[in-house]
């Protein structure tokens, strides 16, 4: 059993400590399993695990620069003999842009090509072994893994901790450190905070800027595929599966053979989970949001002019300023959305912030009955265009369509221009990394929307 | 906003328009003189139309942790399955540094977003860590004309969670566990008695079972009310017993107020708080001692059914303050 377990990993840039980091964890997880469940063979004690690198560090700034970035991180993974990766999956230089055409996700995979095919790596043993410097940081890695261990133990245990929003308070609190590094000059991202001048790029001077366009029809193929397959299923077959699965879960049994049963007969991945969810009911994580903001910066004069506005627009408008921050759709990332949230509430806005994979309605709803003054948006899928439309129908089916919208995200400028043309009031990029100066926008657009001069 | 239109929105409300509910939330809370006017307005329509003694209005408070979302979202959908409709108010705290906070657990307490026989609107203490704001009183009376159930949830820590009592029909304290600390204050008179004790978490084994054994020993006598003992519940939201049980409870507190024919002396009174907890934000202590003590204030404020905002006037230019 252990030996079929394996990791996800990420890996960041700074790719000497990463390399470290996937040494500490190999030595960890092979001790662990040695100690607490006796696996001796020590194969079977491998640490396996996959990556896919940081795209996080990527920018929209001078993309071509990311390629390097992307190599360094690889490095980290693939250096040490003994703690390789099993399996990398690299993003595209792009990424920060839009989605990546196929052409940009073929130059990813040639980089690892390269590295195994072309480099002479593959012809040694571990090169870091015996390295005074290595080992004192995988030590210092090691000790503090484990007294983070200790502190999750302490609180009941990795279950507890998510439950009690403390992994993810922890995850949004060091993610908000990090933007304040980089808003403060400390932490630095060449083309971003520094030597941001430069000539065009050639890479993003085509016809469709250098990023992959999604046919608006590919949805409604989808859909006319789904409803072709469906139409050669045996319903009865399906229906009587769907029920074996529903009791399954009632009754509190292995879900796997009923599961199984579902996929022989053409059960979708949907139906299924439908089925489980009206059962268990749908888990909503805690968000995290709820961090203490750190020391560094909180009284930086920006925000202490921008805390101003917020309360004198509030005392202008007779209530405090309520932003709503919906994270519409299936894409699971948040720390766009979690960081505005952390910013907003630091600013002074009064914030309702719900986690990932709302559906429009209920955005709509929730910005409805919480009677805020604008909806910020954070969609980083592409699908951006559809569910704006999406909730602009749901909020005017309610009577809510004069609250302002606001987007953020992984936004092409021509899908921007459409955005603002339907009335999205701001797009925010990845380029947009100064924070006060986003929160100053959602402010001026709050003040246009209530007829209040935006000069102050 | 004319008085024609206030009207308008009180009738919409009561029957049930969920957009003018929201509309005339945020005119409630709002503290604008000109929109302090509409409140007013709104508030004489809603009085006038009726406020139905059938509606519910219930406080649930407790420590950070206990469960409190948790429990909201498992009443709510015994309410709903019973049929019942909901209306709720919670309460988290703001930052004292930037006024900022995080509001609402929405989809925690119900994911349903479809149902229109729900509605949340979430509010921040304004500053008053575990206190109410003076918006949450009137949003309420407006939510009782709406629903069948309205209800208020807010963390309460030591004395606070008496704002809630001063506001709802019936109060629900719900504990942690092992709080020991919850004891020794509620029989040292600091906690004030809810009509309802809950030990939520109940899954929690041993440790739960010896706290309920000491709130029930504690409880043991007849709430200041009278005529109500308060029940002790055990309660896992999280595994879902207890539940019914405890909407019973509340129910049969409700239904007890009905019988004894006090809703409408306790609202009244809960009315007063109101006005007075204005006067003390507005002038502090000296101008409530200046209006004759709190206790005195309280007593002629809760003899006659008059307008609250009348009032609050009322006693503003007595304090010589600028009317509107």
């Amino acid at each position: 059993m252990v030996g079929r377990i394996s990791f996800f990993v990420n890996a960041g840039i700074r790719f000497i400590e990463e390399t470290c980091k996937l040494r500490a964890f190999t030595r960890m997880w092979n001790a662990l399993v040695a100690e607490r469940y006796g696996v001796e063979d020590p194969k079977l004690r491998r640490f396996r695990y996959g990556v896919q690198v940081n795209s996080l560090g990527l920018t929209e700034s001078q993309p071509e620069n990311n390629v390097q970035r992307i190599v360094l991180e690889m490095l980290s993974v693939t250096l040490s003999k003994n703690a390789r990766a099993r399996a990398i999956q690299l993003p595209a230089w792009n990424e920060a842009l839009g989605l990546p055409r196929p052409w940009d996700q073929q130059w990813a995979l040639r980089m690892q090509q390269v590295l195994a095919l072309e480099t002479d790596l593959l012809e040694y043993g571990d090169i870091f072994d015996g390295s005074p410097v290595i080992e004192a940081k995988v030590q210092e890695l090691m000790a503090g893994a484990e007294a983070e261990m200790a502190r999750v133990a302490e609180r009941g245990g990795m279950v507890e901790c998510i439950d009690s929003g403390y992994v993810k308070r922890e995850l949004v609190h060091s993610h908000s450190e990090r933007l304040r590094d980089i808003e403060l000059g400390e932490l630095k991202i060449v083309g971003v905070n520094c030597y941001q001048q430069t000539t065009e790029s050639p890479l993003t001077a085509g016809t469709d800027a250098g990023i992959m366009r999604v046919d608006a029809r590919a949805e409604e193929e989808q859909i006319a595929s789904l409803r072709a397959f469906r139409a050669t299923r045996e319903q009865a077959d399906v229906d009587q599966a769907l029920k074996q699965l529903r009791a399954a879960a009632l009754d509190g049994n292995n879900i796997m053979p009923a599961s199984i049963a579902c996929a022989r007969v053409g059960v979708t991945t949907g139906e299924w989970s439908e089925v489980l969810r009206e059962v268990f009911g749908e888990y909503r994580a805690p968000t995290g949001v709820d961090t203490i903001a750190g020391s560094k910066g909180d009284d930086s004069e920006p925000l202490q002019v921008l805390r101003a506005r917020v309360s004198a627009t509030g005392e202008e408008l007779g209530r405090p300023l309520r932003l709503l921050i919906g994270k519409p759709g299936l894409d699971g990332h948040s720390n766009g959305a979690e960081q505005i949230a952390v910013k907003g509430r630091d600013a002074g806005f009064e914030i309702v912030y719900e986690g990932i994979r709302l559906t429009p309605a209920q955005i709509a709803r929730a910005a409805l009955e919480e009677g805020v003054h604008l909806i910020g948006l954070s969609v980083l899928s592409g699908s951006h265009l559809a569910l704006v439309e999406d909730i602009r129908k749901e909020l005017a089916a309610i009577h809510a369509d004069e609250v302002p919208i606001v987007i953020g995200g992984i936004i092409p400028e021509s899908d921007a221009e459409a955005l603002r043309s339907q009335g999205v009031k701001a797009v925010f990029t990845p380029k947009d990394v100064d924070m006060n100066a986003i929160m100053h926008t959602i402010v001026d657009v709050i003040r246009q929307a209530s007829g209040l001069a935006t000069d102050r | 906003m004319s008085n024609h239109s206030t009207a308008e929105l009180a009738t919409r409300i009561r029957h049930g328009d969920r957009a003018a509910l929201a509309r005339a939330l945020n005119i409630l809370d709002n503290r604008l003189p000109a929109q302090r006017e509409s409140s007013q307005q709104l508030l004489d329509a809603v009085r006038a139309g009726g406020i139905p003694v059938e509606s519910h209005m219930i406080g649930i408070t407790g420590p950070p942790g206990v469960g409190k979302s948790s429990l909201t979202a498992a009443l709510i959908q015994v309410w709903r399955e019973r049929g019942r409709t909901v209306g709720v108010l919670a309460v988290d705290p703001s930052s004292p540094i930037s006024g900022g906070a995080l509001l609402g657990d929405r989809l925690r307490m119900h994911a349903v977003a479809q149902d229109d026989g729900v509605f949340i609107r979430s509010l921040s203490s304004r500053g008053e860590f575990g206190g109410l704001s003076a918006e949450v009183w009137p949003m309420g009376q407006l939510m009782l004309t709406a629903f069948d159930v309205v209800l208020v949830e807010t963390v309460g820590v030591g004395q606070r969670e008496i704002d809630v009592s001063m506001l709802c029909d019936t109060t629900c304290f719900v504990a942690q566990p092992g709080s020991g600390d919850s004891i020794q204050l509620l029989k040292a008179g600091i906690l004030e008695v809810p009509h309802v004790l809950v030990v939520n978490k109940y899954d929690m084994g041993a440790v739960a079972d010896r706290t309920l054994a000491e709130f029930t020993a504690a409880l043991a006598t007849e709430h200041a009310d009278g005529n109500w003992r308060v029940p002790v519940l055990a309660t896992s939201a999280t595994q879902h017993t207890g539940i019914e049980a405890l909407v019973d409870a509340l129910d049969s507190h409700h239904t007890s107020l009905i019988e004894r024919g006090t809703v409408a002396a306790k609202r009244l009174e809960h009315q007063a708080r109101w006005i007075i907890k204005r006067l003390g934000s507005e002038f502090g202590s000296a101008g409530i001692a200046r209006l004759g003590g709190e206790k005195n204030l309280l007593a002629s404020l809760s003899e006659q059914d008059s307008d609250p905002f009348d009032c609050y006037i009322h006693y503003r230019q007595r304090l010589g303050a600028d009317s509107h």
